[in-house]
C-alpha cells in the first residue's frame, strides 16, 4: 500500500490526466451517444432521452460510397507505403550507405511539408499532368492513393527500421552456420522478426490515411471523395444527423483496427518516438 | 558480412526512386510558379513574395498562425506533461488500457472530433449548461467559431501524440533517480526540477517543436471551428486556390510557411546548442 | 569429423591488429580451447574459422581443405553464440531441426533425428516448446542439439556458458566434455575463465594481444607456462623482481631486491633474450612456497600480513623485505602462522622458473 501522503502528492497530476482524458475523449463520447437519440439531434444526454438506431438507418448513400473510397484507397496506399518503406528501411539500417543521416533526413520530409501544402502541391501536379500528357488522375482513386503513399512512407520506414536496430544478428549468424542460403536467412529468420515492425507500419498508414483531410480535399471530386471530406462538407454547410451514426461507426472501427495492430504488432510500436 | 551489406542496398532503389519522383518535380514546379506572376506568364518575378510580405492581411495571418499554434503547443505542453508523468510512473494493469484509449483518440479522424466538439462547446452545450448551472458564468461563453475555438481544436489534434510521445520519454528515466533525489531530501518540487525536467528536456523539445510544426499545418481544425473568421495561412491557402483559383499566390503563402517553419526549427535547435554549450 | 589448421591468419582493421599471425593446429577429435582476457582477439579467431570474418591475410584449413573463402554455410561447421541465438518465433523442435531443412531431409527422418537429439541432451518431448519458456540451461542445451543435428565436421562455442551461474556452468561443462567423447567431433571453445578452459580442454591455446602465447596440455600450461602472462593468466604465482647475474646449464641465478642471490630454472619455451644485469623475474607458485620461523635458513626474510582459511587450505599475505605482497599457501593442517609474524620463505629449486624483466 502506498502511503497515504504520496497518494495525495500524486493528486494534481491526477487531475491534470482526468482533465486531458476528459477533454480527449468528451467530445468522441457526445458524437457516439447523440448518434442514438432521436429526433434533430444536437443534443446527447447519458444515457440517451430517446434511444433509437433511427440515424443508423438513415445514413446516406454518398457516405457509405465516401467510406468504401476511404477504405480502398487507405488499404491500397498502406500496402504500397509498407513495401516500399520496408525496402528502404533494410537499407536504411544494414546497407551501411554513406550519408545515411542525410537518407533519413530526406526520407521524412514528407512528414515536414504541412499536409494542406502538399495537398496543394499535388493539386497542380495532377493538372500539369493532365495538361501534359492527357492522363487525368485528379477525382479519382488512383490519385488519391498515390498523394498517400507519399506521406505514410515515412511511417513504415520508421517501425520496420526499429525493428530492424533492435534484431539480433546472431541469430541471422546461426541461420548460416546451419547451412541456410542468404534467401532462406531473409525468408526464416529475418523476415518473421520483421513481422511486427511491418503490421505497424501498414497500421499507422492506413489510419493516416484513411482520417486524412486536407490532402484529400484537394484532390477528391465531387462524385470520387473520401469519407473524411465528405463530412468535412458537411459540417460546413449543412448538418445531416446521420453523420452522427457515420462516425460512431467509424470511431468503432478505428477502436477496432488499433487493438488488431496492438495484439499482432505490440505495444512499443505503436507508440511514437521523438525521432520523428 | 561485407558483402551482404552491399545486397541490402539495392533496397533503396524503389522508395527513393518513388519518392523523388513524387517530391522534387511537384515541389518545383510549385515553387517555380510562385515565381511567376499568373500562371503562364514568363518572367521570374519575386513579385508575389514582394506583395505578401507587404500585405497586412497575409502577415495577419502569419501571425495568427503562429500566435494560435504557439498558445496551442503550450496549452498541450501543461495539460500533457503531468499526465504523460502520472502515466509513466504508474505500475498498475490499466495504464496500457489507459494508452490505447488515447491512441484510440488520436486516430479517429479530426472531423468526427470536430462534430463531437461542436457538440460540447455550443451554446447549449455541455460546457455551458455546465457553467451555468454552477453560476460559473451568466451568460453562455462562445467557444466556437474563433479562436478559442480553433486553439481547442488544435490541442484535440496534437495533445494524445504529445502525451504518448512524453511517455516514452519519461520512462526512459530511471525511477530510482527520483527515489534517490527524494533520498537526499529533495522536495517533489526540487526533484522535479533538477532530476526530471533536465532528463526530460531533450524529449520535451523534440516534442513540441514537432507539436508546433503539426499546429502550424493545421487545416481541418481552423475551418472548422473558425467559422470562416479566423485566417490562418492553412486556411487561406485553401480559399486562394478553391476560391480564387490564384495559385501563385498559394504558392508564395505556402512557400512562406514552409519556410517560417522551417526557420523556427532551425532557431530553436540553434537555442538548444547554445544553452546546452553554455549549461 | 576434421583436422582444422591456421595458417598465419591476421584481422586487422585500419592500424590495429585484432589477430595478428596466428598459427594453430587442431587435431581431428579434439577439444581445445581458446583462452584469453577480452580483447586477446580469440573471438574474432573463432568467427574466422567459421567464416563469419574474412581474414585480412592467412588461411584456414578445414579437413585439409582450404577454406578461406568459402561462406559460412559450406563449411559444415556446428556454432553455438553466447547468447544462444535460438529462433524466437520457432520451437524447439524447427530449431533444432533447421540445418537438417536446409539440407532437404524427409520429415520422416528430421522428427527421427530431432527425437534423437532431445534424448541425447536431456529433454525428450521438448519439441512444441518455444525458447522463451525454457531455463537459460536447457536453451543452451537446445543451441547444443541444433548445431550437432547434422554431424558437422567442427562444432565452434563462443563463450557458451558464460551466462550460467556457477552450478548450472559446471554441470554444463560436464554435459559438453561427456558429448564431445562420445560423439569425437573437433571441438574450439572461446573462453576467459581459465578453470574452464583446465576442465575442458585436451589442450589449451593462450591468446593475448592477437598473438597465440602458447599451446599445450593444461597441465604442460601450468608447470611450464612460456612467459609471465602465461604463468599469471593460469592459477596464480609469485613473481619476484631481480636482476639476473649468472646463467648456465637450464640454471639462472636472480639478485633479489633485498640481496639474495636465488637460482630459477629456465624454461626451454621461453623465447625471451636473457642477459646478464638485465632485469629477470623469479616465478614460484603459491602452494610451493613454504613459510618457517624466522630466523637462520630459508631464502627470503618475510612478515605475515594476513591469514586466509579457506577450509582445506590456508592463504597467507606475506610482506617481503622489499615491500612486495607474496601469496603463500599451505595445507590447513601445519601450524598457523599469526599477522606480524616474522617468518622465512623456502622453495625446491626446481619450483622457481626464470623470466625477463618485461611484461610478457
Amino acid at each position: 500500500m502506498k502511503p497515504l501522503g504520496q497518494t495525495f502528492r500524486q493528486a494534481p497530476f491526477w487531475f491534470a490526466a482526468l482533465v486531458v482524458y476528459a477533454f480527449l475523449l468528451g467530445p468522441i463520447l457526445a458524437v457516439i451517444l447523440a448518434s442514438f437519440e432521436a429526433g434533430q439531434a444536437y443534443h446527447f444526454a447519458f444515457p440517451p432521452k430517446n434511444f433509437s438506431f433511427e440515424w443508423y438507418g438513415k445514413i446516406p448513400h454518398r457516405y457509405l460510397h465516401a467510406l468504401g473510397v476511404s477504405v480502398l484507397v487507405a488499404g491500397v496506399s498502406a500496402v504500397i507505403a509498407t513495401l516500399l518503406g520496408a525496402a528502404a528501411a533494410l537499407a536504411l539500417v544494414r546497407g551501411r550507405l554513406p550519408a545515411t543521416e542525410l537518407l533519413q533526413s530526406y526520407f521524412r520530409l514528407p512528414l515536414q511539408i504541412p499536409f494542406v501544402v502538399t495537398g496543394v502541391v499535388f493539386l497542380q501536379f495532377y493538372n500539369h499532368l493532365a495538361i501534359a500528357t492527357g492522363i487525368d488522375v485528379l477525382g479519382t482513386v488512383a490519385g488519391l492513393i498515390v498523394a498517400h503513399v507519399f506521406v505514410t512512407i515515412p511511417y513504415s520506414i520508421g517501425t520496420v527500421g526499429s525493428v530492424l536496430i533492435r534484431a539480433n544478428p546472431r541469430l541471422e549468424e546461426a541461420a548460416r552456420t546451419l547451412g541456410a542460403s542468404e534467401a532462406a536467412v531473409f525468408r526464416r529468420v529475418l523476415l518473421p522478426t520483421l513481422r511486427p515492425g511491418l503490421f505497424a507500419g501498414f497500421f499507422y498508414a492506413f489510419i493516416v490515411s484513411f482520417g486524412d483531410v486536407p490532402i484529400s480535399i484537394f484532390i477528391a471530386s465531387a462524385k470520387m471523395t473520401t469519407l473524411p471530406v465528405e463530412i468535412f462538407s458537411t459540417l460546413q454547410f449543412d448538418f445531416d444527423p446521420a453523420i452522427l451514426a457515420l462516425s460512431t461507426i467509424v470511431v468503432a472501427f478505428s477502436a477496432l483496427l488499433i487493438l488488431g495492430a496492438q495484439k499482432f504488432a505490440g505495444f512499443d510500436l505503436v507508440l511514437p518516438s521523438a525521432k520523428q | 558480412m561485407e558483402a551482404h551489406s552491399l545486397s541490402w542496398r539495392r533496397f533503396l532503389w524503389a522508395p527513393l526512386l518513388v519518392t523523388i519522383l513524387l517530391l522534387v518535380p511537384p515541389q518545383a514546379v510549385f515553387f517555380w510558379m510562385s515565381l511567376h506572376r499568373q500562371t503562364g506568364t514568363d518572367g521570374l518575378t519575386l513579385d508575389n513574395y514582394a506583395r505578401v510580405l507587404t500585405d497586412g492581411f497575409y502577415l495577419g495571418s502569419l501571425w495568427t498562425t503562429v500566435w494560435l499554434s504557439l498558445v496551442a503547443t503550450l496549452l498541450a505542453l501543461l495539460a500533457g506533461f503531468p499526465t504523460a508523468y502520472i502515466l509513466a510512473r504508474t505500475r498498475s494493469a490499466w495504464i496500457s488500457a489507459l494508452i490505447v484509449l488515447l491512441l484510440v483518440s488520436s486516430f479517429v479522424t479530426i472531423v468526427i472530433k470536430v462534430l463531437g466538439l461542436s457538440l460540447v462547446l455550443g451554446r447549449q452545450g455541455v460546457v455551458n449548461e455546465l457553467l451555468l448551472a454552477l453560476a460559473l458564468i451568466d451568460q453562455p461563453l462562445i467557444l466556437l467559431n474563433n479562436n478559442i475555438g480553433v486553439v481547442i481544436g488544435l490541442v484535440q489534434y496534437t495533445l494524445p501524440f504529445l502525451v504518448m510521445l512524453l511517455f516514452s520519454v519519461i520512462q526512459t528515466i530511471p525511477g530510482s533517480l527520483e527515489e534517490a533525489a527524494e533520498l537526499h531530501g529533495a522536495t517533489r518540487l526540487s526533484m522535479f526540477r533538477r532530476v526530471v525536467l533536465p532528463l526530460a528536456m531533450p524529449g520535451l523539445i523534440a516534442g513540441s517543436l514537432i507539436v508546433f510544426n503539426l499546429n502550424m499545418g493545421a487545416f481541418t481544425s481552423a475551418v472548422l471551428l473558425g467559422g470562416g473568421r479566423v485566417l490562418t495561412l492553412p486556411v487561406v491557402i485553401q480559399r486562394k486556390i478553391l476560391l480564387d483559383v490564384d495559385y501563385p499566390i498559394a504558392a508564395t503563402l505556402a512557400t512562406l510557411l514552409v519556410g517560417v517553419v522551417f526557420l523556427i526549427n532551425v532557431a530553436s535547435a540553434l537555442l538548444v546548442r547554445r544553452r546546452a554549450a553554455g549549461a | 569429423m576434421a583436422e582444422v589448421r591456421l595458417e598465419r591468419i591476421t584481422k586487422q582493421y585500419g592500424q590495429h591488429k585484432v589477430v595478428d599471425e596466428v598459427n594453430l593446429d587442431v587435431a581431428d577429435g579434439e577439444f581445445l580451447v581458446l583462452l584469453g582476457p577480452s580483447g586477446c582477439g580469440k573471438t574474432t579467431t573463432l568467427r574466422m574459422i567459421a567464416g563469419l570474418a574474412t581474414p585480412t591475410s592467412g588461411r584456414v584449413r578445414i579437413g585439409g581443405t582450404d577454406v578461406t573463402a568459402t561462406p559460412v554455410r559450406r563449411r559444415n561447421i556446428g556454432m553455438i553464440f553466447q547468447d544462444y541465438a535460438l529462433f524466437p518465433h520457432m520451437t524447439v523442435g524447427e530449431n533444432i531441426a533447421f540445418g537438417l531443412t536446409e539440407r532437404r531431409q524427409s520429415r520422416k527422418q528430421v522428427e527421427a533425428r530431432v527425437r534423437e537429439l532431445l534424448e541425447l541432451i536431456r529433454l525428450p518431448g521438448y519439441e512444441a516448446r518455444y525458447p522463451e519458456q525454457l531455463s537459460g540451461g536447457q536453451q543452451q542445451r537446445v543451441a547444443l542439439a541444433r548445431a550437432l543435428a547434422y554431424s558437422p565436421a567442427l562444432l565452434l562455442m563462443d563463450e557458451p556458458l558464460g551466462a550460467l551461474d556457477l552450478k548450472l556452468r559446471e554441470a554444463m561443462q560436464i554435459e559438453l566434455h561427456r558429448l564431445q567423447r562420445e560423439l569425437r567431433v573437433t571441438t574450439i571453445l572461446v573462453t576467459h575463465d581459465q578453470e574452464e578452459a583446465m576442465s575442458l580442454a585436451d589442450r589449451i591455446a593462450i591468446m593475448a594481444e592477437g598473438h597465440v602465447q602458447q599451446v599445450g596440455a593444461p597441465e604442460e600450461l601450468y608447470r611450464s607456462p612460456a612467459n609471465a602472462f602465461v604463468a599469471q593468466f593460469i592459477g596464480k604465482v609469485n613473481l619476484l623482481p631481480g636482476t639476473l647475474t649468472a646463467l648456465s646449464n637450464g640454471v639462472a641465478s636472480v639478485r633479489l631486491q633485498d640481496g639474495s642471490v636465488v637460482n630459477a630454472a629456465v624454461n626451454t619455451l621461453v623465447r625471451e633474450p636473457l642477459a646478464i644485469d638485465a632485469p629477470a623475474r623469479v616465478s614460484v607458485r603459491p602452494e610451493r612456497l613454504r613459510l618457517a620461523r624466522g630466523g637462520a635458513g630459508g631464502r627470503i626474510a618475510g612478515t605475515v600480513q594476513r591469514r586466509r582459511f579457506l577450509g582445506n587450505i590456508v592463504h597467507y599475505f606475506v610482506r617481503a623485505p622489499w615491500g612486495q605482497v607474496l601469496l603463500v599457501e599451505h595445507g590447513a593442517g601445519g601450524e598457523p602462522f599469526a599477522p606480524g609474524a616474522d617468518v622465512t620463505l623456502d622453495w625446491k629449486a626446481e619450483d622457481a622458473q626464470l623470466f625477463g624483466g618485461s611484461d610478457f
